[in-house]
């Protein structure tokens, strides 16, 4: 806690700091929203020497460059943001020093968002969230690191003291746990803490407070190992447990109903949990047990697939070709779905494949084109609706139903492969960030809500199957959500509850601009001779632009020197990104509203969308 | 730019108290009014609760909202928000599609394993015609990932319709927080005053 004195001059210190900016930005920067305007000279406009001539600033903007830098680098996020709209600057300053301007926007950039990610509405159910979004912001060497807020965690609350001495106590409480504070973690009882490593591991209060977020995050995941009280900091690991709880509790009821004969009580004693599911589906198949059918779908859902339902490699590879021609009959007949399909039938090419998709429930491989569906979340439909691999491929309406289910995946899919097809058309990289994410998840909660007003029988697929199946809970939870928010506010919930551990297109700029600018500092000091060696040998352009901002900033040192310039003349200037995802936010809430008013396109015009 | 000015500003009444040798008192512990921007209404912002304003992007929506936190709580804090909705927003076309909206699930039930919707009810606030919302919802903490973890919430929600727009007041809490919190979300309610 500062003294009333340290504060005193704390307040006097930001106050000259202030007073110093303002004023040499008072040359046309102090007004409006600190967009320089200045008007043009009749008649000496063209005669005037412009920096990319002279290879200079002028005097004032050399001076608010240098208020800016010493702001900027003490973690000023009110200059930051002033600097990115001194368009007048970062042009002269791009033609005159490029390297200087990216370096100076990539910490800019990460202040900014740093301030307005610490706005949003962060409480105890987001800690791990929050962590999540820090882990990737402030870790060693990044641009936020450079300006004093990190890598050390703590630096973060010394920035908020400091910038925004206003902030929530409570918002700084989930702050201080986000971080993982010693004291959080460990208490206040003790300074070492012993972690079964290999070998053992003394972890002191001294260590901890010099680790970044990374770091500490890998000590944890350690303890969660020896002592389940540290489980709390992984949301997966506290959900598979929950899930665990309430399958056990299932199993239990099931037994004792008194429903099952004496001989499949034997079979199912002293077995493990997994086993003894994966026997009672058994049970349950073709027989007429009599255990409440909620359990049985229960048990149904969560046990591993029979030989017979699951669907081995040529059945998935038959089923993603059948179900091309079967999602986009699904798509035909909403507005949303429409404008997927113009998509795949000028841009594109409509291309499932059903595999494994690791946890997820479906994702968009860029180097194939394709959209990956997960054959365990339709298998276990299949296993709740009693259909084998066998039925699905000679049944039509089976696989219509199926098709049904898993369209909502193939339209969030397309959000991801849209961004992807266009960046590329412009030459483009295209990171995965926060604002791809709002895009694709608010066409999923559009198609969602169109299709189950028009569409009975996708109603009650959904409907039917949510007591059993997270996927068709959650479709119609991001539905309603979408529906009852508005778009402002759920892209909010998407930064915060869906998404949190994706960089937004500001702090990936940031990330990237600051590796790359570093990366080409080093080599202006390399010969001729030796970067046409290195450039031989590096990644290419077409490697790094199938990277994340993270892997990106993570291997600059490998990519080549024409990828790096090219990747930072794109993460400079980001217009043609937020122009890309201002429209396309427009467009669905206008399809929204259009929707919803009644006063959608006429029949055969074109859609909103 | 604004922002800046108006810190500035502060900091400049600060130190022109100080110069003339003025204390700095603590506030009175009464609740403070909070007047949005282009006076587009005030309400009284409840005391020891945080604030959390993001007028970037209340200009590009035209939707003015202030949410006030509740101070710890369980597992996610009881919340007030009051926003204005301009007659341009883009994501209602008007009072009654927001009480659409918020009346009903996207299958269009007001009870499932999952949620309650009460009636919608007419009533009078501050004088002025209102709707009252009430709904009990089951809420993914995490459905990014497989998990199943949940909370119950509880919302309560005015609308009041305005001749530009309308107005909208919503209580949410954890189910166990709800009836502690309510009467600081009528207080603020109470408070409210908006454009006719």
């Amino acid at each position: 806690m500062s003294s009333p004195s340290s504060a005193g001059k704390s307040t006097l210190a930001t106050m000259m700091a202030g007073l110093l900016l303002c004023g040499v930005l008072a040359t046309g920067q102090c007004q409006n929203d600190g967009i320089a305007t200045i008007p043009p000279i009749p008649g000496l406009q063209n005669s005037l020497p412009t920096p990319e001539e002279t290879g200079l600033l002028n005097t004032k903007q050399e001076s608010r460059l240098a208020a800016y830098e010493t702001a900027i680098s003490s973690g000023d996020p009110v200059a930051a943001n002033d600097f990115l709209k001194d368009t007048d600057l970062i042009n002269a300053l791009a033609a005159t020093d490029p390297q200087k301007e990216a370096s100076l926007k990539a910490m800019a950039e990460a202040l900014k968002d740093l301030k307005e990610l610490l706005a949003m509405n962060w409480d105890d159910s987001k800690i791990n969230s929050l962590n999540r979004t820090l882990t990737i912001r402030m870790d060693a060497g990044s641009p936020l690191s450079k300006v004093g807020v990190g890598p050390e965690p703590e630096k973060i609350l010394s920035w908020l003291a400091k910038h925004q001495p206003q902030y929530p106590e409570d918002k700084t409480e989930v702050l201080k746990k986000a971080i993982r504070k010693w004291e959080v973690v460990f208490g206040t009882m003790t300074d070492t803490r012993s972690v079964r490593w290999n070998p053992t591991v003394n972890v002191t209060k001294t260590d901890w407070q010099t680790w970044t977020l990374k770091e500490r995050n890998a000590v944890i995941a350690q303890l969660m190992k020896q002592d389940p009280k540290f489980m709390g900091y992984n949301d997966a690991a506290v959900a598979a447990m929950k899930k665990e709880m309430s399958l056990a509790a299932a199993v239990e009821k099931t037994i004792n109903s008194g429903a099952l004969t004496p001989a499949q009580l034997a079979k199912l004693s002293g077995k493990s949990l997994s086993d003894q599911v994966y026997l009672l589906g058994n049970f349950f198949d073709g027989s007429n047990i009599a255990v409440n059918p909620e359990l049985k779908a229960q048990i149904n859902a969560a046990r591993s697939s029979r030989p017979k339902e699951a669907l081995p490699s040529q059945q998935r590879e038959i089923l993603g070709t059948m179900l091309n021609t079967a999602v986009s009959k699904e798509l035909a007949g909403t507005k949303t779905g429409a404008k997927v399909l113009a998509f795949y039938s000028k841009e594109a090419k409509l291309d499932i494949a059903v595999r494994p998709c690791d946890g997820a429930y479906s994702r968009y491989d860029s180097a194939s084109g394709k959209i990956l569906l997960d054959s365990e979340t339709i298998q276990q439909y299949m296993r709740m609706k009693g259909y084998t691999a066998d039925s699905l491929m000679k049944s039509k309406e089976q696989l219509q139903e199926v098709a049904k289910y898993i369209s909502p995946l193939v339209v969030y899919e397309a959000g991801p492969q849209m961004r992807d097809v266009r960046t590329k058309k412009q030459g483009l990289y295209n990171p995965r960030v926060q604002e791809s994410e709002i895009e694709a998840m608010s066409l999923e909660g559009l198609y969602t809500s169109e299709k189950t007003k028009k569409d009975p029988e996708f109603k009650k697929i959904l409907k039917d199957s949510r007591a059993f199946s997270d996927y068709a809970s959650k479709r119609l939870e991001i539905a309603t959500e979408f529906k009852d928010s508005g778009s402002k506010q759920f892209a909010s919930t998407v930064r915060q509850r869906y998404f949190s551990g994706l960089p937004s297109i500001d702090a990936a700029s940031s990330q990237i601009l600051d590796a790359v600018t570093v990366e080409l500092d080093r080599r202006a000091g390399m010969s001729q001779a030796e970067k046409t060696s290195f450039d031989s040998s590096a990644r290419s352009l077409t490697e790094a632009l199938e990277m994340t901002p993270a892997e990106l900033a993570g291997t600059a040192g490998e990519i080549s020197t024409p990828a790096l310039e090219k990747l930072r003349k794109d993460m400079a200037d980001l217009a043609p990104y937020k122009d890309s995802y201002e429209a396309s936010d427009s467009d669905i809430r206008k399809a929204l509203k259009s929707k919803k008013t009644g006063s959608a396109a006429k029949k055969g015009a074109p859609p909103a969308l | 730019m604004k922002t800046f000015l108006l810190v500035l500003t502060a900091f400049s009444i600060a130190a022109a108290l100080a110069a003339a040798g003025g204390t700095a008192r603590p506030a009175a512990r009464q609740l403070k009014t909070y007047t949005m921007d282009n006076n587009y209404f005030s309400c009284g912002a409840p005391e020891g609760w945080s604030m959390v304003r993001e007028k970037d992007r209340d200009e590009k929506y035209e939707i003015y909202e202030i949410e006030f936190l509740a101070p710890r709580s369980a597992k996610s804090p009881a919340t007030i928000r009051v926003s204005y909705y301009s007659k341009d927003n883009p994501d209602f076309s008007g009072y009654e599609d927001f009480i659409e909206s918020n009346s009903q699930n996207i299958l269009g039930e007001t009870k499932s394993e999952r949620e309650n919707y009460d009636p919608v009810k007419k009533i009078k606030l501050n004088g002025r015609k209102a709707f009252e919302l009430s709904r009990t919802k089951m809420t993914y903490l995490h459905p990014e990932s497989k998990s199943e973890e949940s909370e119950q919430r509880k919302d309560k929600i005015y609308v009041l319709p305005a001749k530009a727009g309308f107005y909208v007041l919503k209580f949410s809490a954890p189910t166990a927080a709800f009836v502690e919190n309510l009467p600081v979300f009528e207080k603020t309610a109470k408070s409210f005053k908006g454009k006719p």
